[in-house]
């Protein structure tokens, strides 16, 4: 280690600044309570120059940006299967990693045993796998917020937004429960995913069985068995279910592998599912064009890529608005 | 395991509390249109530079003078803005420099913005922030790493970092301070690097 002061000696002038910037920075962010004495140093340090408020804007927008790392918190227990291929890369390049991961695995299991409710959540194009004690698997999507409540007795989640794929290891004495947007989805053996898009709550059953209940107060509840294949979509006040070849709903999943497959998808709906993904948005207003139809399969962080086919494939114009694109003809 | 609550105290909401609207408009803009030019601001920088002051201060000075000007409007085209003020910096710095060597401009007539700068734009969506930010990471030091990756993956506080690593409190800051700026010189793709 240097002798204090050394580095500052070894520094350019900017470095300097830098250096000094992200101690402001790292003051401020660990600070139990950052008062307006702290602000007012800071604000004055800010006023010697304007090269130090912009070096720590700069370092701030990184640090802000670091807080994605966050995505990959470690589950309540390490995985024993393949992640998918979007996590591989930090599993194999950050070794030191796992045994911190095991570590935290450790008191998480710990916590299992008494009843314990923890929130995980995604941000825009994250992805998240979780493995519960007793086995089951949940994998959380762009965009989305679960709440997982787990004692000896009860199984309970919660979805607050998003879409999640659950695989649940059926225990007949201690349901897996799910409630989101006034519905109730109970397992009876079951992989299946529930998708909240704010008034409509969608539920797609690949394997098993599960039933699904309306919970809203002042309705009768209606319980509805769903099959494989089966496709729910319910409201507050309706619920309609179709059937899906298997295939398509696998195909669906590929959010898993960093993937969105279409496939004869209205251009509108294409647009729609890849800005879920995505902070820049893509916007298609113009009626002439929404019901084109694409097929194709998307990485999910490629905007360009779905651009391109607007213009290429369909010779339709992208033009930039603020920070998003509108596509027209 | 630490309490997500903890994590919370460090929300990004709090970094506007002291600034005006006109402010949080020029972070904004800074942030989003002027920081993604800075590899190609450098790059430019050192074809075209052969004086004493090193490149990265000279960054920071234009930097300096486009937030300046920027403070009465923004301007139209920022990419362009940012380099014809370099471009301006190049010149008055060979005048007012003693020590410049006659070539420490290369053909300043010459010196047009490149037509092929990539714009904020296609660098932001080129950007799976996720991935790059990962990637970069383990660039680092292992020390570096392991602290930065303690706080943002698992989110522990300083001391429980020290207290992990068997390092002081005020090392766990040392070793956060040269990530965050390897990290910036990195994700900007600065050729500099911090040292310890």
């Amino acid at each position: 280690m240097n002798e204090p002061g050394l580095d500052e000696a070894l520094d350019g002038e900017a470095d300097a600044i830098d250096r000094a910037a992200a101690d402001w920075l790292l003051a401020k962010q660990f600070s139990e309570k950052w008062s307006i004495e702290n602000q007012a140093a800071l604000d004055a340090w800010f006023g010697e120059s304007d090269a130090h408020l912009l070096s720590y804007w700069r370092l701030e927008e990184v640090w802000n940006r670091s807080r994605r790392l966050k995505a990959l918190r470690s589950p309540m227990r390490p995985l024993q299967e393949s992640r998918p291929s979007r996590a591989r890369g930090y599993i194999v390049g950050v070794v030191g990693l796992v045994a911190v991961a095991t570590a935290l695995a450790f008191a998480g299991m710990q916590s299992v045993l008494t009843p314990d409710t923890k929130t995980y959540s995604t941000p825009i194009g994250g992805h998240l796998t979780l493995t519960l004690v007793d086995g089951s698997k949940i994998e959380l999507n762009t965009d989305s917020a679960l709440k997982v409540s787990l004692s000896p007795t009860d199984r309970f989640a919660t979805l607050e937004k998003g879409e999640v794929l659950f695989d649940i290891v059926h225990n007949a004495a201690h349901p897996f429960t799910v409630m989101t947007a006034g519905q109730r989805i109970t397992d009876l053996g079951t992989k299946f995913t529930v998708r909240n898009e704010g008034e409509v709550v969608r539920v797609s059953l690949i394997e098993g069985s599960a039933r699904l209940e309306s919970t809203n107060d002042g309705k009768k509840s209606r319980a509805t068995d769903l099959k494989p294949g089966d496709v729910a979509t319910a409201t507050a006040t309706d619920l309609a279910v179709r059937r899906e070849p298997i295939a398509q709903l696998k195909r669906d999943l590929g959010w898993r592998n960093g993937l969105l497959v279409f496939d004869n998808t209205t251009l509108a709906d294409a647009a729609a599912e890849l800005n879920r993904y995505n902070n820049t948005k893509i916007v298609v207003s113009d009626p002439q064009i929404t019901r084109l139809s694409i097929g194709g399969t998307f990485r999910q962080n490629d905007i360009m890529a779905l651009l391109n086919t607007a213009k290429q494939v369909f010779g339709l114009k992208v033009r930039r608005r603020g920070d998003n694109f509108e596509i027209t003809h | 395991m630490t309490d997500t609550s903890e994590m919370d105290r460090d929300n990004p909401g709090a970094r506007g509390q002291s600034m005006t609207s006109r402010k949080l408009d020029l972070h904004a803009w800074f942030v989003r249109e002027v920081l993604p030019l800075e590899a190609s601001l450098t790059t430019y920088l050192q074809h075209n530079w052969r004086g004493q002051t090193a490149v990265a201060d000279m960054v920071q000075d234009v930097y300096v003078k486009v937030f300046q000007a920027a403070q009465s409007a923004l301007p139209e085209s920022t990419a362009a803005f940012v380099f014809a003020t370099a471009r301006n910096l190049l010149i008055d710095r060979v005048r007012h420099e003693k020590v410049v060597p006659l070539e420490a401009v290369e053909d300043l007539g010459a010196l047009e913005v490149a037509a092929d700068i990539p714009g904020p734009d296609e660098q932001v969506i080129a950007r799976d922030e996720l991935r790059q930010i990962q990637k970069m990471v383990e660039l680092m030091q292992p020390r570096w790493r392991e602290v930065f990756l303690l706080h943002h993956v698992e989110g522990l506080s300083r001391r429980e970092i020290g207290i992990r690593m068997g390092i002081s409190e005020i090392t766990v800051t040392r070793h956060l301070n040269s990530g965050l700026r390897f990290l910036a010189n990195k994700l900007y793709q600065k050729k500099r690097e911090p040292r310890q």
